[in-house]
């Protein structure tokens, strides 16, 4: 299914280009269109990517929660019910694991630290930064006002995953007021109102791609005939490319969906699950008029933190405490009370991607044009199990991601999974990871 | 000095003959063994083997009743200290302040056995189907006396005189028990996959047939962590590296294979086990090994012996994650008293009586391993 | 005897065919036992992924980062080499250049590494420099460029970065924009040739390689990379033109650690090592196979080939007869030793007792050589012709009725022999199957990923057979009969000369090649100095005048062998 408006590519050609001198055959269509046929707006300018993390602590019970099959039409699990209104928007990546390499597992550290910098940390203290999440904010996130934002539903600022390196980590907002006032309140600017000034970076490279045009003429003379049609190739390819500079290089269009919410009332924030819960949702809305607003294009979501410490109303027990000592319930093969936090968990990760979906953008939804990764620390936190992690992905990257998949990584090395939305995010990278956690294998059913 | 203990003979030399006798059947190249091939053949082998199981048996068919209820943990013994301080705690360990939070805690018997009074300890009485050894070649009962009194068990399969007093300990712990956190630590998660040291096993003949005869056997721990597939199971025939410290290098020890079955012992051994927050060696004495050499190459079956005491008390407890002595936190989520369990150790142990005392100070035990072929390479000397 | 490539006068057409056929008849007569023959056109070819990275670390050293995916090589009779000079640059991988080129003047210019890296310092960081920056657009261009710029290269760059300079005020812009634009130019992307016409009156088409071409040539044959700055100073003065200082130049080359690169580099194309970028296996089948094995096996035998022939200089035929080889921890289940290094690289030696020696047991052929499920004695035997022996051969036909070869590998036919026995049976397929598939059968005791084995299905493997009229008994008996197969060092020959020429041999230098065999074997199968005869032949410093031919797109220009097995009823592949 395509999102596009459907224009001849003549109408098309003409009404956004204008003066633009187009000289060239039928490949520049490509240029319009992105590998899998998803189209620019309308005005000409593709919509901002995001991408964004979202953490829940202490995992779940892999035999409840990973799918039996694999690819489209599988079915949903005890833990992943809550889910099912947003399945299709969604990928469940189950089997990927942190490959431990000799290392002791740092319990409640390896796991997500493993996963989010491509290697197992190597001591208590130390983690082989950056996170998945700044490697990708710095290559999409250097033109916002904010590179990132970081989020921690559970109120405690330093619930943030988020880091360049051990001693750099990104503190999270932990109130949905704070979050409000950061990105509304003063310092705000408008972007349909604001000024453009182009990004001084493409300018630099379309210029160094006219200077290469000016030695055309030199190569010419020196060239057989046949040689001459390979640099026409060439030179059609470096045309191709300015004018795609050119267009970063306009105004791009209004941010239809961007409005300015209103203040959100301050709720008590702890880690009491309705608080948490009340919290997480304020905080999601304020993200998604951020992200309509291009304030930002990398988030990270805390619904609970490492080794969660999550609790029910009146209770001294964290959700951490319980998977430790609550006994597993013989005839369920579970423990109960802890599961319980799990399945509240799935249950706010959909509400997360409903709001997301909320927001109408270009033809389709907000949803459509970011990349959110849910993730946690274990899979079975009863055993600090780094094997078979969970993973989730929400939204189609602006097409460059199939949804609706479940895939298994049959312990594969859970850098597949940020190799995998490294690329669909746009980096140009090959390889990632360190150590047996190295790869060059991204998950290809879920890139389209 | 290279001192590669185990070629390739064992594999490559068996290969290479029937490769040979295979192309006997082809008319078009007929080549019988060659002289060298043959001489080869003959010279001792020594077989490598590392472990890709390691776990205590946790008698899962039936594991006997507790009549008595189960053991309880410092926070429930302690119930009403705990809750005044309860809120203190968390917010001192959740401000980052850990050690501060721990000093509000009653006396920590974990790092001092004898920082309270011994509380008691619920230990397993009657039969539970577990695998084991006659370690002492004695139906022993209590009943009947003589040195370190102890029950013996009879297995599932009817041997009798099984000595195993580390389930008559450990048996009521919560955490013990099938199901439990020990028994998915170390078979759902097996910890020789997650964690940095194995065990090798080396096996030299010294006459007989690889099935049928006397061999020379070591153990030792690796330098380093098996090498996995990618169905996650341990690889065959990888070089393993012998850890540096002899101290975890075994004597060799008599072995004999009968009919495929490795009978081996006694031999007094460390070795060193690192999962999560445990970095620590066991210490066994007069180790047995009883085990399957199966055809596909692999090896499957019991390690059996008396687990020092005082080691027992050290393994249990010597939980750090960092600089934080976490013994009470793993006493909590295994489901007993440090305190109780130091008082326990002694009432239980069943070998190598003091002398002077005759208090026994080591407590039988069993261990159920597996083992895929290696090549064992001892380390460079320094 | 044409000294045109055959499938360049085939496009020509049939006129111009019997012309030119005519005209260098008479030129050349028939016979001519002459070795001074003049080479192919000039050409302008594109670098490859490796030629790359070279030439950025030789430039501004290696602590940049060179992170992306180039476009895919386009392979040619059996060699990338002869495909570089057809290939174009696309648009998504023009974008991908772009990004590189940005990427890599980015890290040139950061505050990190701009004291290091650079020739000078701007008189004022946030102003236009013109003085340094001419000095950083002539040394970085002369040697991304492999020559000196001309005066409009260099201005055109210098206004660029001056305007971008003072624009953003900020002189490391403007560089960066100078560093950018040399980056992404043909002139850096493609090693494009220049000639001028020899001295000769007879022969008007004849062209001598500009000093300047040449020296690149001779670096990208010797080092896999540009040339070096006493090269090009060389080549500046006209040295290279003339015979004793060309000599000496390629002594010297010979002697330096990058030949040992030069030699790696070809046989990486001659083996198709490229291959390995998209290798895949199924892991159900083989547990063991991984990225890292993988790379492993591939980097062995390119050790291995760079050891026995740069460092030991041996004879290039023990290269089918040697048991050691560069080992590491995760080959040897592979082959069955011990490994002591942890990490890295440890000599090893094959015990006598396996039947496992030389470069055609090694893993990384029965790795690439086989489909994702299981070996494949087609495939290997296809490959030993073709890239060992220099056989042509042909694909299937195109009529092939793939039906009648649906086996059962659980009952009858168990092992790949006994599957492969339909193509004896059937006259279609015998022709060349009976040519591979016997060969192919000789490394069976090696499976899909290399590892070593007696039986298939249960049943076991037989790995004796015939090469060319001599039994052997086993893989380290059929690499024997490769060493004594004189076929084998002239195909080395053949494909050497291609490689370094960058093209098809014509029939007119078949003279030439009897000679460098000839050469060759005299001095004892040794490769470097083979690569001497080459570099300083005539054929290789001479050029026609250039001809009209098409640009190939970037896909191969073959399809790939197919393997006459297929899959079977019980086999999950």
């Amino acid at each position: 299914m395509k999102r596009y408006t459907k224009l001849t590519r003549r109408g098309f050609l003409r009404g956004t280009l204008g003066g633009v001198a187009v000289s060239v055959g039928l490949p520049f269509l490509d240029i319009f269109l992105n590998t899998n046929g998803d189209a620019m707006a309308a005005t000409g300018a593709p919509l901002p990517q995001r991408f964004g993390t979202w953490f829940f602590g202490c995992g779940m019970n892999p035999l409840r929660w990973d799918p039996a099959t694999q690819g489209n039409d599988w079915e949903l699990t005890p833990e992943l019910l809550p889910i099912a209104p947003m399945r299709d928007r969604m990928n469940i990546l189950s089997g990927f694991s942190v490959l431990l390499d000799g290392e002791a597992n740092q319990v409640h550290r390896s796991g997500v630290f493993g996963a989010l910098c491509g290697g197992a940390p190597k001591t208590t203290e130390s983690v082989a930064g950056p996170t998945l999440d700044v490697l990708i904010s710095d290559a999409i996130g250097t033109r916002t006002r904010f590179r990132s934002l970081e989020m921690a539903a559970t109120g405690n600022p330093r619930h943030s995953n988020s880091l360049r390196d051990v001693s750099s980590v990104n503190p999270a907002e932990p109130s949905a007021l704070g979050l409000y006032t950061r990105i509304f309140g003063p310092g705000f600017a408008d972007p349909n109102a604001a000024d453009f000034s182009p990004d001084p970076s493409v300018l630099l490279r379309k210029s160094a791609l006219s200077v290469v045009t000016q030695d055309r003429r030199r190569l010419e003379r020196q060239l057989g005939q046949s040689d001459r049609a390979r640099l026409d190739q060439y030179f059609t390819a470096v045309r191709q490319l300015e004018q795609q500079l050119e267009l970063q290089l306009q105004k791009p269009p209004p941010l239809q969906a961007c409005r300015i919410p209103t203040a959100p009332v301050d709720l008590p924030h702890d880690t009491e699950i309705d608080d948490v819960i009340a919290n997480h949702a304020l905080m999601a809305q304020t993200l998604a008029l951020a992200l309509a607003c291009d304030q930002t294009r990398v988030f990270n979501m805390q619904f609970s933190d490492r080794a969660s410490s999550l609790r029910m109303p009146g209770s001294t027990d964290t959700h951490h405490t319980l998977t430790h000592e609550e006994p597993r319930d013989a005839t369920l093969g579970y423990q109960p009370k802890a599961t319980v936090f799990v399945l509240k968990g799935m249950e706010a990760w959909t509400s997360f991607v409903q709001t997301l979906d909320a927001v109408p953008e270009g033809a389709g939804t907000l949803l459509d044009n970011c990349l959110v990764m849910a993730h946690s620390e274990t899979s079975e936190a009863n055993t600090h199990s780094v094997v078979g992690l969970p993973f989730m992905t929400a939204g189609r990257a602006g097409g460059r991601l199939r949804t609706g998949l479940h895939v298994s990584g049959v312990g594969d090395s859970a850098s597949r999974v940020g190799l995998t939305l490294q690329q669909a995010m746009g980096l140009n990278v090959g390889q990632w990871g360190t150590d047996q956690n190295q790869t060059d294998k991204p998950i290809t059913e879920i890139l389209a | 000095m290279n001192q590669v203990m185990n070629f390739f003979m064992n594999y490559i030399i068996p290969l290479a003959v029937l490769l040979v006798l295979g192309a006997c059947g082809d008319k078009s190249a007929t080549v019988a063994p060659t002289k060298e091939v043959l001489a080869a053949a003959q010279q001792q082998q020594t077989r490598g083997f590392v472990f890709s199981k390691w776990e205590y048996d946790i008698p899962r068919d039936d594991a006997g009743e507790c009549a008595k209820g189960m053991n309880i943990t410092d926070e429930e013994f302690f119930s009403d200290e705990y809750a005044a301080v309860r809120d203190e705690v968390k917010r001192r360990y959740e401000g980052g302040d850990r050690e501060g939070a721990l000093k509000l805690l009653p006396a920590d018997a974990c790092k001092d056995p004898n920082a309270m009074p011994d509380p008691g300890f619920i230990l397993f009485e009657g039969n539970a189907s577990v695998s084991g050894l006659d370690l002492d070649g004695v139906n022993s009962t209590v009943a009947a006396g003589g040195q370190c009194p102890h029950d013996d068990f009879t297995g599932k399969n009817g041997d009798t005189g099984i000595d195993y007093q580390y389930w008559r300990l450990m048996g009521c712990v919560k955490g013990m028990r099938p199901d439990g956190l020990y028994d998915r630590l170390f078979s759902t998660n097996n910890t020789i996959l997650e964690n940095g040291y194995s065990t090798l096993l080396e096996l030299k003949q010294i006459s007989g047939t690889p099935t049928d005869g006397r061999v020379e056997v070591r153990l030792f721990t690796s330098a380093g962590p098996v090498t996995k597939d990618a169905n996650g199971k341990v690889v065959p025939d990888m070089s393993q590296v012998v850890h540096e410290d002899p101290m975890f290098h075994s004597a060799a020890f008599p072995g004999e294979i009968k009919n495929g079955v490795l009978t081996a012992g006694p031999v007094d051994a460390k070795l060193k086990f690192k999962v999560q927050a445990i970095d620590n060696y066991y210490y066994f004495r007069d180790l047995r090994i009883k085990a399957d050499i199966l055809p596909d190459g692999t090896i499957s079956g019991l390690l059996a012996g008396y687990w020092d005491a005082k080691n027992i008390f050290d393994f249990m407890t010597e939980v750090y994650i960092g600089p934080v002595h976490l013994g009470r936190a793993a006493a909590n989520n295994l489901g007993y008293q440090c305190a109780g369990l130091y008082h326990a150790i002694p009432r239980v142990a069943d070998g190598h009586p003091d002398p002077k005392t005759g208090q026994c100070t080591s407590v039988s035990t069993v261990i159920r391993f597996a083992a895929v072929p290696a090549f064992i390479i001892m380390p460079e000397q320094g | 005897m044409s000294r045109y490539n055959p499938v360049r006068v085939e496009i020509m057409g049939g006129v111009n065919r019997l012309l030119v056929m005519a005209v260098v008849l008479t030129l050349l007569g028939c016979g001519n036992s002459d070795t001074s023959v003049t080479g192919g056109p000039v050409a302008m070819r594109r670098l490859t992924a490796e030629q790359y990275r070279n030439a950025i670390e030789d430039t501004f050293g290696a602590a940049i980062a060179v992170a992306g995916r180039f476009e895919p090589d386009n392979r040619r009779d059996g060699l990338n080499a002869l495909g570089a000079s057809l290939v174009a640059v696309t648009p998504s991988g023009f974008e991908q250049y772009e990004t590189l080129a940005h990427s890599i003047a980015t890290q040139v210019t950061s505050t990190d590494l701009r004291a290091q890296i650079l020739p000078c310092q701007p008189a004022a960081p946030d102003a236009a420099d013109s003085t340094c920056t001419e000095q950083l657009i002539r040394q970085f261009g002369r040697s991304l460029w492999r020559r000196p710029l001309a005066e409009e290269d260099v201005q055109s760059r210098l206004d660029a970065a001056a305007q971008t300079a003072t624009a953003q005020k900020d002189f490391y812009a403007g560089a960066q924009l100078a560093l950018t634009s040399l980056l992404v130019a043909p002139d850096f992307l493609f090693r494009i040739e220049t000639a001028e016409p020899a001295p000769l009156p007879q022969q008007p088409d004849r062209l001598l390689l500009s000093n300047l071409s040449l020296a690149s040539k001779l670096s990208y044959f010797l080092w896999n990379r540009g040339p070096d700055e006493t090269l090009l100073a060389a080549a500046e003065r006209g040295e290279l033109t003339q015979q004793e200082s060309l000599a000496r130049e390629v002594d010297r080359m010979l002697a330096s650690e990058h030949l040992a690169d030069g030699v790696r580099a070809y046989f990486e194309d001659v083996f198709a090592f490229d291959k390995f970028d998209d290798l895949g296996k199924d892991v159900t089948r083989y547990p063991l196979f991984n990225n890292h094995l993988a790379a492993d096996a591939r980097e062995q035998t390119l050790r291995f080939v760079v050891e026995q022939l740069v460092t030991q200089q041996a004879d290039y035929r023990s290269l089918f007869t040697s048991r050691q080889l560069p080992m590491t921890r995760s080959l040897g289940p592979l082959y069955g030793i011990p490994v002591r290094s942890v990490e890295g690289w440890e000599d090893a030696t094959l015990p006598a007792s396996q039947p496992r020696a030389g470069l055609l047991s090694q893993a990384s052929f029965a790795m690439l050589l086989s489909h994702p499920g299981r070996s494949s004695p087609t495939l290997r035997g296809v490959f030993m012709r073709e890239a060992l022996l220099c056989q042509a051969s042909p694909d299937a036909p195109a009529d092939v009725d793939y039906t009648q070869f649906v086996q059962d590998v659980a009952t009858v036919h168990k092992t790949a022999r006994d599957r492969l026995d339909v193509h004896s049976t059937q006259a279609s397929c015998r022709g060349c199957h009976s040519l591979t598939d016997p060969i192919g059968l000789g490394l069976e005791s090696f499976d899909g990923i290399g590892k070593f084995r007696t039986t298939e299905n249960d049943a076991p493997i037989d790995s004796s057979g015939k090469f060319d009229g001599r039994a052997f008994a086993s893989p380290a008996e059929l690499g024997q009969a490769f060493a004594e197969n004189p076929q084998v060092s002239a195909c080395l020959v053949r494909n050497l000369y291609r490689y370094a020429v960058g093209r098809e041999q014509t029939n007119g230098e078949r003279p030439l090649l009897r000679h460098l065999e000839d050469a060759f074997a005299e001095g004892g199968y040794q490769v470097p100095a083979l690569m001497r005869d080459i570099a300083t032949s005539e054929a290789f410093r001479t050029a026609t005048a250039p001809t009209p031919t098409a640009p190939v797109s970037n896909t191969a220009a073959r399809a790939p062998s197919h393997d006459n097995v297929p899959a079977s009823k019980s086999e999950s592949t």
